[in-house]
């Protein structure tokens, strides 16, 4: 296993706590390291044979590191498509945002690719999972109200209209 | 919005009848608790009464506990909130509770609602707090880091549970008094959960306080919240009447000053509206719980 993947498995990420960037400085300053690091993290979190943990990880890198100059080009549907399956996968929902209220940090994050995310939430449109949202008022608004991922995915998409 | 659903949680039993408890709390509960749940600066009111009052119905209907203070809080369904009950999991723990405020006979208001401040802390210790939230967190300099008036984000109003307009949102009823004799309750509903890490402890500490929005004057306020040991068992905080102390007038600063944050996409939201700044009880006339303070 190489520095970067070494870096990328060093996070959960999948429980981001208090829904802000996953890695710590340190982690940062390593991948800041890796020659080419957006083009290489852009190939780890395009890998279908990654497993979806590293290849979230990858992307939720390429935002925090400010390496996004891919938004626009063919990697983007892709991207988008791995952000929606981590949506399913998370632990925590507080990063993507709260239905009918506001979007958060990676919410923004996926809306700000330029091609794709339509075709990759549209399917998750019917997902009844139960979002798992954190905090005081807002983790009662969302118990109460009993949003989902297809919620989440809804109100995300209307972003886009 | 589509219509509220909102159903117990899993741990939480259902709907059980209130039982009314007799005004007279047990003063010497009230101190044991306030004893061992007072931690330096948090502006809690060591001598004010607090009791879970015995009932000869207890064994079929649980009752409410009853704080006393500047007015009555009755707190039902306390109760802990665990996705992965007693096991040593990442998880999501908090706790569930219901207030309800009767003002005090002396006060006149249209408008009672409440304030609610959280401190909570992660594994490590350090605060957990949100992104809408640091920003108007306390520092140490205040005397205690990492304490938050409690709102959604992108809700202009300090009030829990307020809408933008003004009114009540779906887990708050405003309150009013107009006479001795007329009054009614305010309530609030929250579900605090945030996550816990495998082997890590966690916790949270609330301090709600009644507030008589129409005269910008908080009334009385108590503690809560809930703490979750390193194997994984959450405990529900002992319920305590509490003072507003030097670190929660700090945090209702701190929501003020993010309100006039020229950069407004750092405030809660764009139009966020101030807190009125506490005054101490003396500004009223007449305190009609004095003597049980002494």
């Amino acid at each position: 296993m190489d520095e970067l993947e070494r870096t990328l498995d060093s996070v959960d990420p999948f429980w981001d706590e208090d829904a802000g960037p996953i890695f710590p400085a340190e982690a940062m300053r390593l991948l800041e390291g890796v020659p080419d690091v957006e083009q290489a993290l852009l190939r780890v979190a395009t890998d279908e044979e990654e497993p979806l943990a590293r290849r979230f990880a990858a992307v939720e890198a390429l935002f925090q590191g400010g390496w996004t100059s891919w938004r626009s080009g063919p990697e983007g549907a892709e991207v988008a498509r791995v952000m929606a399956d981590a949506i399913r996968a998370d632990g925590i929902h507080n990063r993507w945002g709260l239905p009918d209220h506001y979007v958060s940090r990676s919410g923004n994050d996926l809306l700000s690719i330029q091609e794709g995310v339509e075709a990759a939430l549209t399917p998750l449109l019917d997902d009844d999972k139960l979002l798992t949202i954190h905090g005081g008022e807002t983790a009662t608004v969302a118990h109460d109200e009993g949003y989902t991922v297809g919620d989440l995915a809804r109100y995300l998409l209307a972003q886009r209209a | 919005m589509r219509e509220r659903r909102r159903e117990p949680h899993p741990e939480q039993p259902a709907a059980e009848k209130r039982v009314p408890a007799p005004v007279l709390s047990n003063r010497a509960v009230a101190r044991s608790l306030a004893a061992q749940a007072a931690p330096a600066g948090r502006g809690l009111r060591p001598h004010a009464a607090i009791a879970r009052l015995a009932s000869p119905r207890r064994a079929i209907a649980r009752t409410a506990t009853k704080i006393e203070t500047y007015g009555t809080f009755s707190i039902d369904n306390y109760d802990p909130v665990d996705s992965d009950k007693d096991n040593d999991t990442n998880k999501s723990c908090g706790i569930n509770i219901d207030v309800t405020y009767t003002p005090p006979p002396h006060i006149k208001s249209n408008k009672i609602g409440f304030v609610q401040m959280m401190k909570c802390l992660k594994g490590d210790g350090t605060p957990l707090l949100f992104e809408n939230e640091k920003a108007r967190a306390t520092d140490a300099a205040s005397g205690d880091e990492g304490w938050a008036v409690d709102r959604l984000k992108n809700m202009k109003q300090g009030y829990y549970g307020m809408e933008d307009n003004g009114t009540a949102g779906g887990n708050l009823k405003l309150g009013s008094r107009t006479d001795k004799d007329t009054a009614v309750d305010a309530t609030m509903h929250d579900r605090i959960s945030l996550g816990r890490q495998t082997g890590k402890t966690a916790g949270c500490t609330a301090m709600t306080f009644a507030i008589d929005i129409e005269h910008g004057k908080y009334l009385g306020g108590f503690c809560w919240g809930y703490s979750v040991d390193a194997s994984g068992k959450v405990t529900g905080n002992p319920l305590v009447a509490g003072e507003m102390g030097d670190v929660q007038r700090a945090a209702i600063k701190a929501w003020n000053a993010q309100a006039k944050n020229k950069d407004r996409t750092k405030r809660n939201a764009p139009d966020q509206q101030l807190l009125p700044e506490d005054r101490p009880l003396g500004d009223f006339n007449i305190d009609p719980n004095a003597k049980t303070y002494a």
